[in-house]
């Protein structure tokens, strides 16, 4: 890992007057969160007016831009920033800026364009709290004509903000389309070795975000330090993405390679967002048989890229409605690896109340571990089940692996029974379990004095196992005649 | 000369100039500082609106990096006497990585793991019953299908009906099955046991000596458990799968627990907990880096191959739900088994060497995938084919 900035680093340039203007109390809580990220250097308003600290504001951006610099994409809410990473893997530090997921779209669908933007403007799913979208489109020049071309940007531009990458190898058709939509600040694909000249200068002049290819990796660092030269502030390199034996290793090693000479090196060529064209599956292999198996093979590359930490990524799969499937599997991929892990996702321990729950409601047990409480609650609210969902302290472990590890056992349960005086909200003395845990059955209820009912293995099975199964009366008998 | 003004004429006469070179010229100064110069033309340059000065000139420049790992990963074996032979581990360079010379290349691909089960009372998802149908319920068969039809390399057997609270089930059973499941297939067998203390131990005291001939895994030793089984290991030459709960130094201490033992290194596997895709695989994904980055920066209490149940991919509700149920996430068809690709491919990309897997669509994909890494690179790339995406009618 390159040499990261201490706090005491940044301290040491501000002026330590803890004015407190900027809402820290200290300059040296501003310097952590500086580091953090949750801030920025403007955020000091003694740096920014004070014209002798000017000196002091160079040398700390310098100090806190990171090593891999953040490229944007697009302009308003949906705007896309890619890339800016301070480290290779996650547990270093974290991922700061997700994958960008660009669909491409080609430019000559004619009445169908309208309909397959609106659909990728809205589509997102829902998971966890998060709302997981896509980042934005790739525009194709199928057509090969520029007024085509053109017209379907601008189309696009009119009915979503979703930000564009522009992708023409003609520069001509490029250029003349990013000239119409430039205020939208597209993305340009791409310059290489014979079209440098003509793209880096527009995109310099315009400040535009410019991809710019070359499969030979020395090539790609001397375009990057070319297009530096001509004065173009943010590049997004591709290395290429080629499928099949072998050719696989080569596309996942540029990418490391990348990453690691910008994050580990400091290369002040291959300091850029890297990118990956999963889509280009079906222009490499032969494509006949069953079109799942090969979606299968899109994905799978893509999914490779969101692990690695690739900064963008273009697909193919993913345009159509029927294809969610596979935007569901890489989202939920990218919320996984981008999940900052300085933060645990525990829940609050606790008895909470769900609906109006009477006397003889039932009670719900589950772990502390977010990603287990949530959907829980979700499935009990949705079914419109007024209950008690009793969340315990598993060290923030879901139920599978803190039954395994006994996180989840009857002793940690029947602590929580009485921490948070769970019978004294009802009048019965019956706990359900998730059908994962069954094992521990036993032992809660000597533990916690209690009758146990195993629940279903999913919550999404609560609803109809409350409506067949919730007879308290008789599970009370038992428990009773238990005790004789 | 007011500022403004002589650095708007310097920037004039500096325009298109690259360098400046003074002769004969004496500077008599206290102090000077000669960054002055091109910030000076900088903001200069600003001042007349003019773009950033942007040369057009071709600029050669190589791709440099310096990284180095002195590590070396035990390489571990699966061993039938009288049949195949699996190996793992050996690595010497983080997963997948080509580039750090032909000497580094990791020389074995990550292996897979099919589950059999001794019940199918969980009832498996629907996408998986669809593939095995009526084996399902004979474990020497579903082993024989998993390696005739689907090309099984490996088999693990879990005895899940021996825990009380799963039937309770004799261990002789167990042993009887795994007797005949190394009668039908001719491919290394994995232990599993049930998560009970006292049925595991008496399961691999009974299946250790039985399968003496063999150097198959007990999985596995846990906190619980360690102490009866890894013993085991050693005197009947076993691996053993070293099981702690997503930390890491828990594992470190078991290593070396196992290693006092006297389990020799070349018999132990690690398994750190494997979680499941969208609910905590991220976890697991940090330890596992952590532990096979730390194993090939010199650590050798982490230096072995790491194994996990990928299978979990199945206990997430986006893999089993029907869609009926879940009608905005698509055909389960696909997304089932492209979860526990994705759970088992990403985690292969940190460290996995051993994916114990349930479907055999998603099993053979994560193999031929992994598989593609360990072939030479072609020495003509099809170049064309790659830039054709930008302007091609892609099929759908």
């Amino acid at each position: 890992m390159g040499k990261r900035a201490s706090p005491l680093d940044i301290y040491a340039l501000l002026d330590k007057s803890n004015c407190k203007d900027c809402g820290y109390d200290t300059c040296m809580a501003f310097a952590t969160d500086i580091l953090e990220r949750k801030i920025t250097l403007d955020d000091c308003t003694h740096l920014n007016q004070d014209p002798k600290q000017a000196k002091k504001l160079a040398k700390l951006r310098e100090l806190t831009s990171p090593p891999q610099k953040p490229v944007i994409i697009g302009v308003g809410d949906r705007k896309c920033i890619v890339g800016g990473e301070e480290v290779l893997m996650r547990h270093q530090l974290t991922f700061y800026n997700k994958a960008g997921i660009f669909i491409e779209v080609p430019d000559d669908m004619g009445a169908d364009l309208e309909n397959t933007i609106k659909y990728l403007n809205d589509v997102k799913i829902e998971r966890m709290g998060d709302t997981l979208t896509i980042e934005g489109i790739a525009l194709r020049c199928v057509s090969g004509d520029v007024e085509t071309f053109k017209a379907a940007a601008k189309k696009i531009t009119g009915i979503s903000g979703l930000p564009i990458i522009l992708c023409c190898l003609n520069p001509d058709i490029l250029l003349t389309a990013a000239g119409e939509i430039k205020e939208k600040k597209p993305l340009l694909y791409a310059a290489t070795k014979e079209t440098w000249e003509k793209i880096g200068t527009f995109a310099a002049q315009n400040s535009l975000p410019v991809v710019i290819t070359s499969p030979n990796m020395d090539e790609l660092i001397s375009l990057s330090a070319t297009m530096q030269k001509l004065g173009v502030k943010e590049i997004v390199l591709d290395p290429g993405t080629f499928y099949g034996p072998g050719s696989i290793s080569k596309t996942y090693d540029d990418i490391m390679r990348l990453r690691t000479a910008a994050i580990d090196n400091d290369d002040p060529n291959a300091c850029w967002p890297v990118m990956g064209v999963p889509a280009s599956y079906w222009t490499q292999v032969d494509t006949n048989g069953d079109v799942v198996m090969h979606q299968y093979q899109e994905v799978i590359m893509a999914a490779i890229m969101i692990a690695i930490d690739t900064s963008l990524i273009i697909l193919h799969t993913g345009q159509k409605k029927d294809e969610i499937w596979g935007l569901l599997a890489l989202m939920t991929l990218r919320q996984s690896i981008f999940a900052d892990p300085r933060i645990y996702p525990t829940a609050e321990p606790g008895c909470f109340k769900i609906g109006e729950p009477g006397p003889d409601a039932p009670i719900f047990v589950t772990s502390n571990y977010r990603m287990t409480k949530i959907p829980v609650e979700q499935d009990l609210q949705g079914g419109n089940i007024d209950c008690w969902l009793l969340v315990v302290d598993s060290e923030g472990i879901g139920i599978e692996s803190a039954v395994a590890g006994g996180q989840f056992n009857g002793g940690s349960i029947a602590e929580a029974v009485n921490e948070f005086k769970v019978f004294e909200k009802v009048n019965h003395r019956i706990l359900i379990i998730p059908g994962m845990a069954a094992r521990i059955s036993g032992t809660l209820e000597d533990e916690a004095n209690c009758y146990v009912l195993v629940g279903p293995r999913d919550s999404s099975g609560i609803p109809k196992f409350v409506e067949e199964l919730w007879t308290p009366d008789k599970y009370m008998a038992e428990f009773a005649e238990r005790g004789d | 000369m007011p500022f403004e003004e002589l650095s708007k004429k310097l920037a004039q006469l500096m325009k298109d100039t690259q360098e400046i070179e003074l002769k004969d010229v004496d500077l008599v100064a206290e102090y000077l500082e000669f960054e002055m110069l091109p910030q000076m033309i900088a903001s200069a340059a600003q001042a007349m609106g003019m773009p950033a000065p942007g040369v057009a000139q071709w600029t050669p420049a190589k791709l440099k990096f310096d990284i180095n790992f002195p590590g070396e990963i035990e390489t571990i074996q699966f061993i039938r006497s009288k049949g195949k032979t699996v190996t793992i581990g050996g690595e010497k360079s983080p997963p997948f990585y080509n580039f750090l010379g032909l000497e580094k290349r990791n020389p074995n691909p990550p292996a897979v793991t099919y589950d059999v089960f001794d019940t199918i009372a969980f009832s498996p998802p629907k996408p998986i019953k669809e593939q095995y149908g009526d084996v399902l319920k004979s474990p020497p068969e579903w082993a024989k299908f998993a390696v005739d039809k689907f090309g099984a390399d490996l088999i693990t057997f879990h005895s899940l009906s021996i825990d009380p609270g799963m039937g309770d089930a004799p261990v002789s059973k167990s042993v009887k099955f795994l007797e005949d499941i190394l009668q039908a297939v001719n491919v290394p067998v994995i232990i599993g046991c049930s998560g009970n203390k006292k049925k595991d131990i008496e399961l691999f005291e009974k299946t250790a000596p039985a399968t003496e001939s063999e150097v198959l895994m007990l999985s596995a030793a846990d906190k619980a458990t360690w102490e009866e089984v890894i013993p085991l290991a050693v005197k009947y030459d076993h691996n053993c799968l070293l099981w702690t709960s997503l930390d890491l130094n828990n594992q470190i201490k078991m290593n070396k627990d196992a290693i006092e033992l006297g389990l020799p290194r070349n018999r132990i596997v690690m398994d750190p907990t494997c979680a499941t895709l969208g609910y905590g695989m991220e976890y697991s994904f940090s330890i596992y880096q952590r532990m096979r980055m730390a194993g090939l920066l010199g650590e050798k209490d982490l230096a072995y191959p790491i194994s996990g149940g990928t299978t979990n991919a199945w206990g997430a509700r986006e893999a089993w739900m029907s869609e009926k149920m879940a009608p905005e996430w698509g055909l389960r068809e696909y997304r089932g088994p492209m979860w526990e690709i994705l759970n088992a491919l990403s985690l292969t990309l940190v460290g996995l060497d051993l994916a114990m897997m349930f479907h055999p669509v998603a099993a053979k994909n994560v193999k031929d995938i992994t598989a593609q890494f360990f072939k030479e690179v072609p020495k003509e790339l099809n170049e064309k084919g790659y830039y054709d995406w930008a302007s091609a009618n892609l099929k759908r």
